[in-house]
């Protein structure tokens, strides 16, 4: 498996309004192969974002670099999408459901008819036709990430980062989410970086887990999750290798809850 | 027929009775019939100069200066307020200037105008414009800076260009606080109007109703100032109706926030 995705010793730190400044992130290191789906998870506030938004190009590391395909990026990439925890803030509010997924594709060289067509087999893989002419304030909040993730694949991305895409969606809402990224995933092969901190979700969907740790952050444990594929909401989350993995996480990041 | 229905129109009664008052009042010689004649009267003079083209001859020159100072306001302001609000070194450079000039009152300018425009259009234009700049700038710099990161962020991901995020992010997103700006400077561009027709000029509503009681046809003069009423309702009207088509995504948004 070749690595497409490399995070070489990336560290951050943000100046404070005291005139010093404070480290978020020291020395991360990690490979993400091809058509991997790696968890990043760490515990609320531990930089998870800052590390997310720095793979997405969106802001430059204090030391270290991130390469993707061989090349150090120095700003956002054609290639990669990223799919944000705000979805209400990320979708534009005055387009309609398949404005904002044509929104994605407007800088892409590609002709009109291709365009709609991604539009309406996006709106499909996602389960929102029928919903094309709605307003994202017209959706429930499972159904507007649902754009976005529709938005997302739309550009064909390899890779995708996804911050914490379902924590702001109830618990049912939740799992059909994950069921149907892993669906995606399975289906298009794509690359996965998605950071949450929670626990559960992230041994439930990744090929392999990413720890985060401590204040900087540091990168403690990289593991392949060995679950096997297509995952159960009921007979996954049961398997002892689940239990495992979930204790296993919890000991190591120091945190009880996952919340 | 419902209790709104009926409140409604009973403000119309309101209106209808008070009329009737002054028509009684000035008929029984209760006030100064020559100061307020009845209003009967005031409509058949009202009905003479709508026949014989004075009021439309008046109302034209005074549209005229509205549309194009309005007008140079809206685009002026729009654009000063999009480099203030979009760019940092913009605002920092541009805003003592603005600020300095914003609590002047409007028609303070007025004799400066006359020395550098003279006292035809170009002044009274300048004049009108010079007024409505503030409103719009100001609000399109609040409204800018309201346009939320998440959407900056999403916008840059995809590769946006500067020009097309201010085209595609930025104008719509502060469209509600530009709107909100444009409807205040309209009630101040009729205020503008009206004042540099009294300083100086031949024509316009502003001038006819100073010339009227200048010349003691005081029926003519309320007749100018009916008339006032009735485009300043009806241009607010129109800006409503203006203001739920382009706005409709945001009122629909904040109908199903406050639900």
């Amino acid at each position: 498996m070749s690595v497409l995705l490399d995070v070489q010793g990336v560290g951050k730190a943000f100046p404070t309004p005291d005139g010093s400044s404070l480290r978020v992130l020291d020395a991360i290191s990690f490979g993400v192969g091809e058509g991997e789906f790696v968890c990043v998870v760490g515990p609320s506030g531990c930089g998870k974002t800052t590390l997310l938004q720095i793979i997405g190009g969106l802001l430059p590391p204090t030391d270290g670099r991130v390469v993707v395909g061989g090349e150090a990026i120095t700003g956002p990439q054609r290639q990669m999408v990223v799919v944000f925890q705000q979805y209400t803030k990320s979708l534009l509010p005055w387009r309609t459901v398949e404005g904002n997924v044509h929104f994605a594709l407007e800088n892409l060289p590609l002709d009109a008819a291709e365009r709609v067509n991604r539009v309406r087999s996006n709106l499909d893989t996602v389960g929102l036709t029928g919903f094309e002419r709605y307003h994202p304030y017209q959706l429930s909040g499972g159904m507007q990430q649902r754009v976005a993730i529709a938005r997302a694949l739309a550009r064909e991305p390899q890779i995708m980062l996804m911050d914490e895409p379902f924590s702001s969606v109830d618990a049912m809402t939740r799992q059909g989410l994950q069921d149907l990224l892993l669906g995606l995933w399975r289906e298009f092969g794509k690359t996965i970086v998605f950071v949450t901190h929670d626990i559960e979700e992230a041994v439930y969907l990744s090929s392999s887990i990413v720890l985060l740790r401590g204040r900087p952050s540091h990168a403690v444990e990289r593991f392949a999750n060995e679950l096997p594929y297509p995952r159960d909401q009921l007979a996954t989350r049961e398997d002892p290798r689940f239990l495992r993995y979930r204790r296993h996480v919890h000991e190591l990041i120091g945190t009880a809850t996952g919340g | 027929m419902g209790r709104t229905t009926r409140l409604r129109l009973g403000g119309f009664a309101v209106l209808g009775l008070l009329l009737v008052l002054w028509e009684v009042a000035s008929r029984a010689a209760l006030v100064n019939q020559v100061y307020v004649p009845p209003v009967s009267r005031i409509g058949g003079e009202l009905w003479r100069l709508l026949l014989n083209g004075e009021l439309a001859r008046h109302l034209g020159a005074s549209a005229v200066r509205f549309g194009l100072g309005y007008g140079l306001a809206v685009a002026v302001g729009l654009g000063i307020g999009l480099v203030m609000g979009y760019f940092r070194a913009g605002y920092l450079l541009l805003e003592p200037l603005i600020e300095l000039l914003r609590p002047l009152p409007p028609p303070a300018i007025i004799p400066i105008a006359i020395l550098f425009l003279g006292i035809e259009n170009p002044m009274k234009i300048f004049v009108i414009a010079f007024a409505c700049f503030f409103p719009i700038v100001v609000n399109t710099i609040q409204g800018i800076a309201g346009v939320d990161r998440v959407l900056l962020d999403t916008a840059r991901t995809f590769g946006l260009t500067t020009r097309e995020i201010i085209w595609k992010i930025v104008l719509p997103s502060a469209s509600p606080n530009i709107v909100a700006g444009m409807r205040i400077a309209l009630a101040i561009a009729l205020i503008l109007t009206v004042i540099s027709e009294l300083v100086a000029s031949n024509d316009g509503i502003g001038f006819m109703i100073l010339d009227m009681e200048r010349a003691f046809r005081i029926p003519e003069m309320y007749a100018g100032i009916f008339t006032l009423m009735v485009v300043g309702y009806l241009l607010n009207r129109l800006f409503v109706v203006f203001e739920s088509r382009t706005l409709a995504w945001y009122f629909g948004q904040s109908r199903r926030a406050q639900e």
